[in-house]
């Protein structure tokens, strides 16, 4: 009885095994048979999915027939949107990315599973080197018309697996007030010279205004002074710009353009020292927001909320307007720091085309109809027209009546998508934004590290040691609530013991051979 | 003897098994073909199967800084901690539902201690905010006045103290009615042999109610056991609000893994990561089932 009963469990495990493998391995592996249909309708309209962030809208289906009705003639595909909410993106995107499925082109972000140097570094992106002048040959004129490197910014080892977003690349970094608090107290924000002035400002503000917090920051930064951007600004007419080689999360191993054959570590400069050392007076003076360190609300939202008065941001042209809108006040910004073209920059929103992808060509067919006609950008980033926007007298376009950005059945955003300098301008911009857009990206310097990312899969346990100490220390230093005389010293350390040098030499080991290649 | 096995097999019973079998199957059973990810380096235009193997590769970050050691302890003693006051205070709980003869009574206080445990653990961050907060605080603004102010998310002392608060806070209720339904199922009849021996209420509490529960207790403490290497994710993230200061003391397995991947987005250290808590938890649970069969073989679990 006892080997009958034992030979049942047996068969139960081998069943239990059997069927286990064959789920397992169909999971691993779907989707194999389908490449051979696709062949068959090989002259009829092509099929590609198009995965972006853009928040769910009921009047997609319309957006979307209006696209193909202008796709299917001219390239013979038809497109499918895949809106992602831009909270579950990266997640989403990664998992869709492992499994497989059907994704023809792809929009990158700079931030998380979706950034640039992550999806290089496990080759999800298809090489389209060879296929862009064939497919794409609109795009690159236009784009390279207005930023001759813009090519540049995405080639990795002379390959290149995404093309940058086609927007304005140019963020300044400003200092930003409300307006109606400012005048109260007769301070004119653009005589601002420099970083002294700021503190001027804000004791001001803090003397007269006792309910609000004369300078807000934002955790994720969790700085008033130094920026995505990347520059030291003490003074505003002679900002000290860095390149973070694309890596603007940890922004450890970065480029001084006064230097710009060497990498250093950007928490051992003395300009960061200083940096750390004016914000923490400025905490022990009240300037600084309290509770910044568990703050998770960006700037925008305490302002509107009467929480704090100013901030500092990196923005394009048009801040002021952009500001007001999203703050519900009459803004003023000063600029501290003009931006600059870098890795960082270009990678912020891109496009590929997914290493699993079994319609390449058509999907950078679209890709480049997406960087070429007008039609398509203002169908993307604004809708209908007549349903979701109309034309304003003065050329920009804006909600019809009784339509808001909370009832229009599709809104997103002009940057969102292709090419931003042929999508119609929004209402209470100036109607010639494109033009001074246009300008500010041509006359705009190139850093001349454009092009370099570093390649993280040599330095792996070292990024996840280091990210875990910057997270620690970089915090509490940068919203001035940690001492610098005591926090630096130990956030030195801790990065040492990390392995913060052999990143940096590993860094440097991988410019200089890029170095070599350019030639 | 065959026939009879086939039968009892199909028993209705025993076929209400199947969906909770399937589940396990699918949800518990198949991702565990996912461990091989863990020993590979994934490249995604090979796949899964056909990318390189590497060894042990992607469980070096785990062990080479010198937060191995901080992790892990927080880890561990966080959650011994945890076990031992929750399986104490919910026990207490437990009894004392059992105790409260108004059944409206009872069934109040059941729903009110229930209660935190539905809450999501963002919202609950932001109770702790509401009293902790320098700028808004309850503790700080009313309790404490602006010059005895403490800016708690940058004081590490006080955290071990406010996340076994919270964490019990949250918990103790789903605990206690796991006891309070084991304890309703004790015989009466011994109760009242009990009372006729001229046992108190208190002493029948650890004569009869306690030795009558004891499989319960083990089991849960077992089930907790194995899970000692593993932390409550937003506990120790949210509830922190994710403060870098605080990290010596708020920083377990699976927030360092977190924020250590955060940038790199490699499944294959995170998997690493798994596996290792997973062999570790299977290892604790396995000793301590043996030592308590040692101690009382009827009571160990396998």
């Amino acid at each position: 009885m006892s080997t009958q009963k034992r030979f049942n469990t047996l068969k139960w495990a081998v069943v239990f095994t059997v069927l286990f493998t064959v789920v397992t391995v169909n999971a691993f592996s779907g989707g194999q048979g389908e490449s051979s249909k696709a062949q068959d309708k090989n002259n009829s309209v092509r099929e590609i999915t198009v995965a972006s962030i853009a928040d769910p809208a009921v009047g997609l289906p319309e957006v979307e027939a209006a696209i193909n009705k202008i796709t299917v003639p001219r390239i013979n595909t038809r497109v499918k949107f895949l809106p992602i909410e831009s909270g579950a993106y990266s997640q989403q995107i990664s998992l869709m990315m492992a499994s497989g499925e059907k994704i023809d082109l792809v929009r990158g972000t700079s931030f998380g599973t979706v950034s640039f140097s992550v999806m290089h570094a496990q080759h999800q992106l298809m090489d389209i080197t060879d296929l862009l002048p064939k497919y794409a040959p609109d795009l690159i004129r236009t784009v390279t018309e207005i930023i001759p490197d813009f090519l540049e910014g995405t080639r990795v080892n002379g390959r290149i697996h995404s093309v940058s977003g086609f927007f304005n690349k140019v963020n300044s970094d400003y200092f930003l007030g409300r307006a109606d608090i400012l005048d109260k107290h007769n301070i004119d924000i653009y005589g601002v010279k420099g970083l002294d002035d700021v503190g001027n400002i804000l004791g001001v503000l803090k003397r007269n205004e006792p309910n609000q917090v004369p300078i807000v920051t934002y955790q994720r930064d969790a700085s008033a002074l130094i920026l995505e951007g990347g520059s030291f600004y003490d003074d505003f007419s002679n900002p000290v710009h860095f390149d973070t080689l694309g890596d603007s999360a940890n922004r450890l191993a970065v480029v001084f353009l006064s230097n710009p054959e060497n990498v250093v570590n950007l928490y051992k400069t003395d300009n960061y020292r200083k940096m750390l050392e004016r914000v923490h007076d400025w905490y022990k003076k009240g300037y600084v927001y309290k509770d910044a360190l568990i703050n998770t609300e960006i700037q925008e939202i305490l302002v509107r909320n009467n929480i704090g008065i100013t901030w500092t941001a990196s923005s394009e042209i048009g801040v002021e307007v952009a500001k007001e809108e999203r703050t519900g006040y009459k803004i003023r910004a000063v600029k501290a720091a003009p931006g600059m073209i870098t890795t960082t920059t270009m990678t912020r929103i891109f496009w590929g085309v997914p290493v699993h992808s079994k319609e390449p060509e058509a999907a950078l067919k679209f890709l480049n109809l997406m960087y070429t006609d007008p039609d398509i950008n203002n169908l993307l980033a604004w809708g209908i027209e007549g349903r979701d926007y109309e034309v304003k007298s003065d050329g920009t376009v804006g909600f019809p009546a009784g339509i808001t950005s909370s009832n229009a059945p599709y809104h997103s955003m002009d940057f969102r998508w292709g090419n931003q300098f042929i999508t119609k301008v929004w209402t209470g911009n100036p109607p010639d934004l494109r033009e001074q857009a246009r300008k500010e990206n041509q006359n705009a310097s190139s850093s001349p590290l454009l092009g370099f990312s570093f390649d993280t899969a040599p330095i792996q346990n070292e990024i996840a040691m280091l990210s875990n100490i910057i997270s620690q220390y970089r915090p509490g230093l940068e919203s001035g609530t940690i001492d610098p005389a005591q926090g630096l010293p130990a956030f030195i350390k801790a990065l040492d013991g990390g392995g913060a040098e052999k990143v940096i030499a590993e860094i440097q080991k991988q410019l200089n051979a890029w170095k070599s290649t350019k030639k | 003897m065959k026939r009879s096995i086939k039968k009892t097999l199909l028993t209705p019973l025993n076929l209400m098994v199947i969906p909770g079998m399937l589940y396990l199957l699918i949800n518990n059973y198949i991702p565990m073909a996912g461990v091989l990810i863990a020993f590979k380096r994934i490249n995604y235009s090979k796949g899964i199967f056909l990318s390189d193997w590497i060894g042990l590769e992607n469980f070096k970050y785990l062990f080479s800084t010198r937060d191995a050691f901080i992790i892990t302890r927080n880890t561990l003693l966080y959650n011994m901690v945890f076990i031992l006051m929750s399986t104490i205070l919910g026990l207490m709980v437990g009894i004392f539902l059992s105790e409260i003869i108004s059944r409206t009574g009872k069934k109040i206080y059941q729903t009110l201690i229930l209660l935190p445990q539905l809450f999501s653990t963002i919202i609950i961050a932001y109770i702790v905010v509401g009293f902790l907060s320098n700028e808004s605080g309850f503790i700080n603004k009313t309790l404490l006045g602006p010059d005895n102010a403490i800016n708690f998310y940058s004081a590490p002392v006080y955290w071990p103290f406010i996340l076994t608060i919270v964490y019990l806070w949250k918990g103790l209720g789903y605990n206690s009615i796991i006891y309070f339904s084991a304890v309703v199922s004790v015989d009466r009849n011994l109760y009242e042999a009990a009372t006729v021996d001229g046992v108190g209420r208190f002493k029948q509490i650890f004569y009869v109610t306690i030795p009558s529960i004891k499989p319960t207790i083990i089991t849960l403490f077992l089930i907790s056991v194995g899970r000692i290497f593993y932390s409550d994710f937003g506990l120790f993230y949210q509830i922190p609000m994710n403060s870098g200061v605080l990290y010596n003391v708020t920083n377990t397995i699976d927030t360092y893994v977190y924020r250590s991947l955060l940038q790199l987005n490699n499944i294959a250290m995170a998997s690493a990561a798994s596996a290792y808590q997973a062999l570790v938890g299977f290892i604790i649970i396995i000793t301590v089932n043996e030592i308590i069969r040692k101690l009382d073989r009827d009571n160990a679990m396998f």
